[in-house]
């Protein structure tokens, strides 16, 4: 196998969007060319990470519809659907096209739109995520799920309700750097604890939000990247696990095996430890799945996760900032695009891109990227060249 | 409070379909007692499509072990807490539901 690298990265700003389906896939897929100075007939597969178009929009078979407005023309498209993680998935797919030699130029997008659908209507659609014979039908929503998570993780490691919120607090004072998030503004710590209650103990602040939106990134072997952007980021380490969809299933609801295994994968092919990741862009579907997240990959042990955002170091200019791109929590999250959309912020940032949200000297970067209530998870540890 | 136990996967099943939703392993009848805890439980307000809110989800630990996904009934004494004694109460249009006792 052979060093993948990232020459190119797309995105369309994330909220609510006029553009169709297709049309937002499209966008970002143009931008990323263009960021990779490659013309659209030289990319030989296409792989699309979209959880739910048709529920939606009513448009299934979207890969070969975003590839044909891309001007791609007769490559092989494929679309992954892994829930929240499809994106995660595509670029998986991605890597590994490349990395065995099958193909020189891989494009991977992300895509969802979501906000033409009612927000009851959006949740029964999202359950669809997970196991619906014994969870949507009584009445569970994703929400509902994270819920029992964070009430069981408060019981069993003490975790408290304030540190739960700072990570909207954190995410939402990233977010307003990112001209591409959803929601560019504070939230203060009261209004996260009075917000109105989702499912108890989350409240509407510990929700990600419902959002339009798409991103892509150009792939090629990390032997010719530089002859195609002066600032190639390498792909360390592609990994990826599952486990039961179910919370009934599930041993333990505080952690999700999926991660445990996928991060310490990552960490193996990468030959890099913990300390050794400068930023992250972790899977903030609800602020709970942050904490148990970084617990998960071993940034903290159990049940210290919470300290990450309460003291600070998970914040910009701490030991190790986490989702500086606002995460799913403020930037956003069209399903399918997050993956995709989180490779776009590390790539900005090991370049040296990120503008007002920069690490300084960022050179290690890690995305975490979960399907469901755990039973999916993609980890990918990225590297800036030297 | 009569339950049906996957072989194959140990998934519990309330209702005797014969195969397992899930893995299609066999059912075995086990009896139960109906009696379990609230090992954690969220009050939903923001709920699936035509479900009225609010409403209580509980993940009810099984005295006979194992655990399923749950409506808690309504009850005088407010919220409850994770380990607070329940019993099975039937089955609804929205499966299981338990109540504290």
């Amino acid at each position: 196998m052979r060093g993948v690298s990232i020459i190119g990265v797309g995105i369309t700003p994330f909220g609510v969007r006029a553009e169709s389906l297709v049309a937002l896939g499209a966008i970002a897929c143009k931008d990323a060319l263009e960021d990779a100075g490659l013309a659209p007939g030289r990319i030989e597969a296409f792989f699309l990470g979209n959880f739910a178009g048709h529920a939606f929009t009513g448009q299934n078979h979207v890969a070969p519809m975003v590839a044909h407005a891309a001007g791609l023309g007769a490559v092989p498209c494929t679309r992954l659907e892994g829930a929240c993680a499809s994106g995660g998935l595509a670029l998986r797919q991605g890597v590994l096209a490349v990395a065995s030699g099958q193909v020189d130029f891989a494009l991977i997008a992300g895509v969802e739109k979501m906000t033409s659908a009612e927000t009851d209507e959006t949740a029964s659609i999202l359950a669809a995520a997970g196991d619906v014979a014994v969870e949507a039908s009584v009445g569970s929503t994703f929400p509902a799920l994270f819920g029992l998570i964070a009430r069981r993780h408060m019981h069993e490691h003490g975790t408290t309700r304030e540190e739960i919120a700072h990570v909207a607090v954190k995410n939402h004072a990233h977010g307003r750097l990112n001209p591409n998030a959803h929601m560019q503004k504070d939230v203060t710590l009261p209004q996260v604890l009075d917000a109105r209650p989702v499912a108890e103990p989350l409240g509407l602040f510990d929700c990600s939000l419902i959002s339009d939106g798409a991103a892509a990134v150009v792939l090629c072997p990390s032997e010719t990247a530089s002859a195609h952007h002066e600032k190639p980021v390498e792909v360390l380490a592609s990994a990826q696990a599952s486990d039961s969809p179910a919370l009934s299933d599930k041993r333990d609801i505080t952690s999700f095996y999926a991660t445990q295994k996928a991060g310490e994968e990552a960490f193996s092919r990468a030959g890099l430890s913990r300390e050794d990741v400068d930023l992250a862009e972790i899977h903030d579907c609800f602020t709970m799945a942050e904490i148990i997240a970084l617990e998960d990959l071993g940034f903290f042990a159990k049940g210290e996760g919470g300290r990450g955002a309460l003291e600070g170091m998970t914040k910009l200019g701490g030991a190790m900032p986490v989702n500086t791109s606002g995460g799913l929590k403020s930037k956003g999250h069209p399903v399918g695009a997050t993956g995709v959309a989180q490779i776009h912020e590390l790539t900005l940032q090991l370049r040296g891109e990120a503008g007002a949200r920069q690490v300084p000297g960022a050179g290690v970067g890690l995305a975490h990227n979960l399907g469901g209530s755990g039973a999916t998870c993609a980890v990918h540890i990225l590297g800036a060249t030297a | 409070m009569e339950t049906f136990v996957c072989a194959g996967c140990g998934r519990i099943y309330l209702e005797n379909s014969q195969r397992c939703g899930h893995c299609g392993g066999d059912l075995e009848e086990r009896p139960a007692s109906g009696r379990g805890i609230v090992y954690s439980f969220s009050s939903v307000h923001m709920g699936a499509r035509g479900m009225p809110t609010p409403y209580l989800l509980a993940l009810v630990e099984l005295e006979e072990g194992g655990r399923i996904l749950a409506r808690l009934a309504d009850n005088d004494e407010g919220e409850p807490s994770i380990g607070d004694k329940v019993v099975f109460s039937g089955l609804s249009d929205t499966g299981p539901v338990f109540r504290l006792f």
